[in-house]
């Protein structure tokens, strides 16, 4: 295990010997949608800036009216626009870590949410994947579901990029902490016995 | 000045200065809790959000100063 003090190095709550093995975003397509409105509205408000000022509309209609056109497109496009930036700020604070310890799912947003979902590694009974249908198969995103203790609670990672390297990583993750776990005990059980027999 | 004129010159300055608060809100975060990115993490493998701060703050600006341009030519 790591001797190096990494409290909230990476992520606030990160214990003092955890150390993150690898992370990831959720896949882009849960952005894409944000994008491609954000490329709509802006075609759309090209559209309506060159309506709005082109001579024939301009001569037949009030520039009032053209105005106050141009001021609820200006509104919308700018709460439009924000909202787009702000969603894609808020993709790239979400993340789901690995670490030698657990598995936390960092549900970070720009100004309202923090929370933090961890399941520890021991805790684990079973991890799943499953990356079903054509566009999950082309775009290589799919979900990891794990199994938590006694309770049988299961959790569910959507939207992970490259599932099966993460699904190995998590179970490879597991087996290292285990084994370690084990040495550990081991350790202390052996050092009992010697004190027991001084 | 006009209504028009007062709630646009508002919009602008609650834009520009609501862009400026995310970005410090953002890199405060990203400040404190740093990790190692890779082509694996990185936005379509290649866009880091750093370009996407900077591409925000690019765009309030050039909205603002396009969008006063079509006002002013609409008020002529």
């Amino acid at each position: 295990m790591n001797t190096v003090d990494n409290t909230n190095r990476n992520f606030k709550g990160q214990q003092p010997q955890e150390v993150v093995l690898c992370f990831c975003r959720k896949h882009w397509i849960v952005i894409f949608y944000y994008m491609l409105s954000f490329i709509v509205t802006t075609a759309l408000i090209i559209f309506i800036f060159s309506i709005t000022t082109a001579p024939g509309v301009r001569a037949s209609t009030s520039p009032r009216v053209l105005q106050v056109v141009a001021l609820f497109s200006i509104i919308f496009y700018t709460w439009h626009f924000h909202y787009v930036f702000v969603k894609i700020f808020n993709y790239f604070l979400r993340t789901l870590i690995i670490t030698n310890m657990r598995v936390v799912d960092l549900d970070k947003t720009l100004f309202f949410r923090h929370n933090l979902d961890s399941t520890d590694l021991h805790e684990m009974k079973d991890v799943t994947m499953s990356q079903e249908g054509i566009l999950k198969t082309i775009l290589n995103y799919g979900e990891i579901t794990v199994i938590r203790g006694n309770e049988l609670v299961l959790k569910t990672h959507y939207c992970i990029p490259n599932p099966n390297y993460h699904f190995r990583k998590i179970n490879q993750a597991k087996r290292e902490y285990l084994l370690w776990r084990t040495r550990q005990k081991g350790g202390l059980r052996e050092e009992a016995l010697g004190q027991q027999q001084e | 000045m006009t209504t028009l004129w007062i709630i646009f010159i508002f919009l602008h300055v609650v834009s520009l200065l609501f862009a400026i608060f995310a970005l410090w809100r953002l890199y405060e975060y990203i400040k404190r809790y740093r990790f190692d990115e890779s082509k694996y993490t990185m936005l379509f493998g290649f866009v880091h959000l750093h370009w996407i701060a900077a591409a925000y703050l690019v765009y309030a600006v050039i909205w603002t100063v396009a969008s006063t341009i079509l006002f002013i030519t609409l008020n002529q």
